[in-house]
Parts: structure tokens; sequence; C-alpha cells
């Protein structure tokens, strides 16, 4: 960045900038471990740092923590003053078993697990006014909760390319939630070891490219799917929803045709 | 066919057979606005407490920081038990590394972003080396929303953007691909139309730039 850096400042540099953008190899890191040690570099995170406030003040937190995930979390605190830095890992996650504990439990294995089913079948019996968990909830009731949520939107599609003429269905997407599912039906099968359909959501406000919302297959024409959308980044505001049939994995920039649409007035 | 009307015409009305994704981009180019930045609220010195032994304050680092390594793992992660799991090995390294927390430096918030970006971008690397087509999975969750953003926050986000606003339009292009987008410098150089090599200099430069001037330095040292 300066132009007084010598040769091995530069390359340091390179590496701390691939490190907080796109990562290291390991040689790469090793490498960095070498030049550093010789090197009077002493900011070391100041790159990582840099991207980080870039992310966060240009890339809003979607998403509140799972109560699930916060409660697993939890229990996976430490249980008292966190220790010295290097110690503390093994506190937070379990630690590795000795060989001769590791024997017993193969040994024991058969005994504990049927020790254990017996166990949790009279907890299970006996403890009362506990309701079995509810079953998950569809991809078509998921979309019906969502289509009742403010600010949802529902665009249909409209088949643009020959072979595409008939394709039904619609796209219900809701920005605040960033969730949304593609319902569709009469799409030609495609086959999956050499084509992929890839859904891309067209968000002027949120980027000049079209973001990418995921590749999925189309097993049968005459039967309605729902698809739920994976948006790799966040749409506020989408005008306009497009299909295209990309290599499989899908591809970071399409060059069409456009094969359905739908686009919202 | 102007741009916008590409966008008008293409997109929203009537989107005449043969149409490309490069007319839609094209368009979007024209339209870009800026977003309002909403961020997690932020305390003063919960890191320092945890790193001082107050297990208040680990409970505390949960529910302060949940929203923001939530959504970065969300957003690096597609996976939603991948995304989970990171965030538990992202918490444990914050509780590990609460004494590195320097507020001399940097923010709270940027010190979470930057541990749990590290994690991210090393579980990335690992996955995209063995991409293959994503899963569709059975069901999914619909998100809560994240917590509304403080004044301290906004304040700090709008220092980041008049920071990122003083780079030249290719730097900040290229940091907003590669840091938000998380793409490639391959794949960055293919939508820029520059090779790797310019993609790589101007984020570094670039990322320097933003470095020197987070820190209070201005632009002292800077080449372009």
């Amino acid at each position: 960045m300066t132009s007084s850096l010598n040769a091995p400042d530069e390359r340091i540099e390179d590496l701390l900038a691939d490190r907080a953008t796109v990562g290291l190899t390991e040689a790469e890191a090793r490498q960095l471990d070498d030049l550093q040690a010789d090197s009077s570099e002493a900011d070391t995170d100041a790159f990582d740092l840099a991207a980080a406030a870039v992310d966060v003040a240009l890339a809003p937190p979607t998403e509140a923590l799972p109560a699930g995930l916060r409660a697993r979390l939890l229990r996976a605190a430490p249980e008292s003053e966190p220790p010295a830095p290097d110690a503390a890992q093994d506190r937070v996650l379990p630690a590795p078993a000795r060989r001769s504990t590791l024997r017993f439990r193969f040994r024991d294995l058969g005994w504990f697990a049927a020790a254990a089913a017996v166990l949790l079948a009279v907890v299970g019996w006996w403890r009362p006014g506990v309701a079995p968990a509810p079953p998950a909830p569809t991809l078509a009731e998921q979309r019906r909760q969502l289509l009742g949520s403010p600010q949802t939107i529902r665009v249909a599609w409209k088949g643009l390319e020959a072979g595409y003429e008939k394709v039904e269905g619609d796209v219900v997407w809701n920005g605040d939630k960033q969730a949304g599912f593609m319902r569709l039906k009469g799409l030609p099968v495609n086959d999956p070891s050499k084509k992929q359909y890839q859904l891309w959501i067209v968000d002027p406000a949120r980027d000049k490219h079209p973001i990418d919302g995921g590749v999925f297959d189309s097993a049968a024409t005459g039967r309605e799917a729902i698809v739920p959308i994976r948006a790799k980044l966040n749409s506020p505001s989408p005008k306009a929803f497009a299909l295209t049939l990309e290599q499989p994995g899908g591809v970071v920039v399409s060059a069409g045709p456009l094969l359905v649409v739908a686009s919202v007035q | 066919m102007s741009l916008a009307a590409c966008l008008l015409s293409v997109a929203v009305v009537h989107p005449p057979p043969g149409a490309s994704l490069g007319c839609l981009r094209a368009a979007g180019r024209q339209l870009e606005i800026l977003r309002e930045p909403q961020l997690i609220s932020e305390a003063t010195s919960i890191l320092q407490r945890i790193a001082a032994g107050d297990r208040q304050a680990v409970a505390e680092c949960i529910d302060h920081f949940g929203g923001l390594v939530w959504s970065l793992a969300r957003r690096f992660l597609p996976n939603p038990t991948d995304a989970e799991d990171a965030t538990q090995e992202i918490f444990t390294a914050l509780w590990t590394h609460a004494g590195r927390f320097d507020p001399a430096r940097a923010s709270e918030t940027t010190f979470v972003a930057m541990i749990a970006r590290r994690r991210l971008i090393d579980l990335r690397r690992r996955q995209t080396a063995a991409r293959r087509p994503e899963e569709i999975p059975l069901s999914i969750d619909v998100p809560q929303d994240a917590a509304p953003p403080t004044l301290e926050i906004r304040e700090e986000a709008d220092k980041v953007r008049a920071a990122m606003a003083a780079l030249k339009p290719d730097q900040q292009e290229a940091i907003k691909l590669s840091v938000i987008d998380g793409f490639t410098h391959g794949q960055i150089a293919k939508r820029l139309d520059l090779p790797v090599g310019t993609v790589k200099t101007h984020i570094r430069r670039g990322l320097g730039r933003l470095r020197d001037r987070l820190a209070g330095r201005g632009a002292e040292g800077v080449s372009t």
C-alpha cells in the first residue's frame, strides 16, 4: 500500500489481504508465519479488522439467533471463570477419551446402549404432561404461513422459451424474513448430471448483479413442486425472479437465456 | 433501449424470449440504491468481562452477538447444520480469545465479526473445494428478524461507508464483491472484466487504505 514497502512486506500484505477475504492455503499460512517472524509488521489483524468492519457496515444481520441454537451455545459455555486462552478450548469442547477409557467403552457399549434405551423409555413414559414434538411443517404449510405474513409478495411465472410456455406456478417472497418459495408445475425434466435449474433474483436495490437463488432439479413435469428459495445474498425488494438452465452446481454469471420469469408489477 | 428501460421491459412488464441476465445486470447498474444498514446493538465491554471471568457476560455475549454471528454463518454456509456447528465454534473461539479484544483498535462488533469471518472463510474454502449441487432441504426455519441497530453502531457504519466512499470505484467494487458477496479473485475478475492480478491489487490497496482511515491515519502513506 505504500510505495516504500520492500518485497517481503508487500508479500505479507498480499497474504494478509487474502486471509481477510478468501482465506489462505496451508502453504500460504506457513509462508505468512515465516515472513512475519522476520518482519517489523506488528498489526497483523488490521486487514481482517478492516474487512470485518466493511462486512458489518454493509451487510446487515438478517436473522436473530434461533432459540434452539442459543440453548446449545449456553450448554457449551464455560461453567466457571474462563481459563487461560490456550486451555479454554478443552473446557468448552469434550476432551478426547483416553485409550483405557475407550477400550472400556467398546467392551461395555452394548450394555450401555441397552441401559440408556431403557432409561429413555422410562423417562419418556413417566414425565407427565410432556407432549411429543409436533411434526415439522411441510413446505406447503410453510409457504401458506409465509403468505400470511405482512410484506409477502406473490408473483406468477411466465414461460419465455419454447417448451416452457406451459409452466405454471408462482413465487412467494418476503423481503423482511428473507424467505420464499417457488411453486412450479410443468417445468421440463432436467438431467442433473448435465444441467440444473438455477434461480436468479433481480434486485437492483441490493445488487446490480442478479442474486443466485440456488439450484434445483425438476423430476416430473406433471406434478406441482414447492421449492424453498435459498438466496445467497439478501434481497429486500426483488423486481423479478428468473430461471435458467446451467451446469451442475450452478454458475456465478449466467448468459441465459431466461426460461421462465416472474415479474413484480 | 436504455438500460433502465431494459429492466422495465424485460424484468417487470413483459420479458421477451431471448432475454438474458446480462441485460438485467446492466439495468441494475443504473438503478443501484444505497441500502440502510441494520446492525445489532453493541455493548461496551462484554468481551473484557468474559476475559475477566464474568460468567454472566458469556450469556450476554450470546444474546448480543448471536444474530451477527448466525447471520454471517448463514451467508457463508448454505447448509443450516453447517452454519449451526460453525456458530458454536465461533463462540468457543470468542470465549477463548476474549482477552485479545482491544477497544482502542476496533469495536467489539468488528472484533466479533473478524473472529467469525476467519472461521467461516476457512470452512468455505474447504467446502468450495468439493462443491456439489445444493441440496434442497425438506423443511426450512422461517428466520426471526435481527435486532435493530443502536445509534453507536449506525455511527460506526457511517464511518466505514465514508471510508469506503473515499476509495477508487474499482477498489470499492472489488472489496464489496470479495468481502460481502464472497467471490473468489477469479470470479471478481470475470465480473469486472479485469486481470486477476489487478483485482488482487485493488483489494489489497483498498483494504490498506481502509485500515489506515479506520485507524485514524487518514490517507498517509497511501498510493493507488
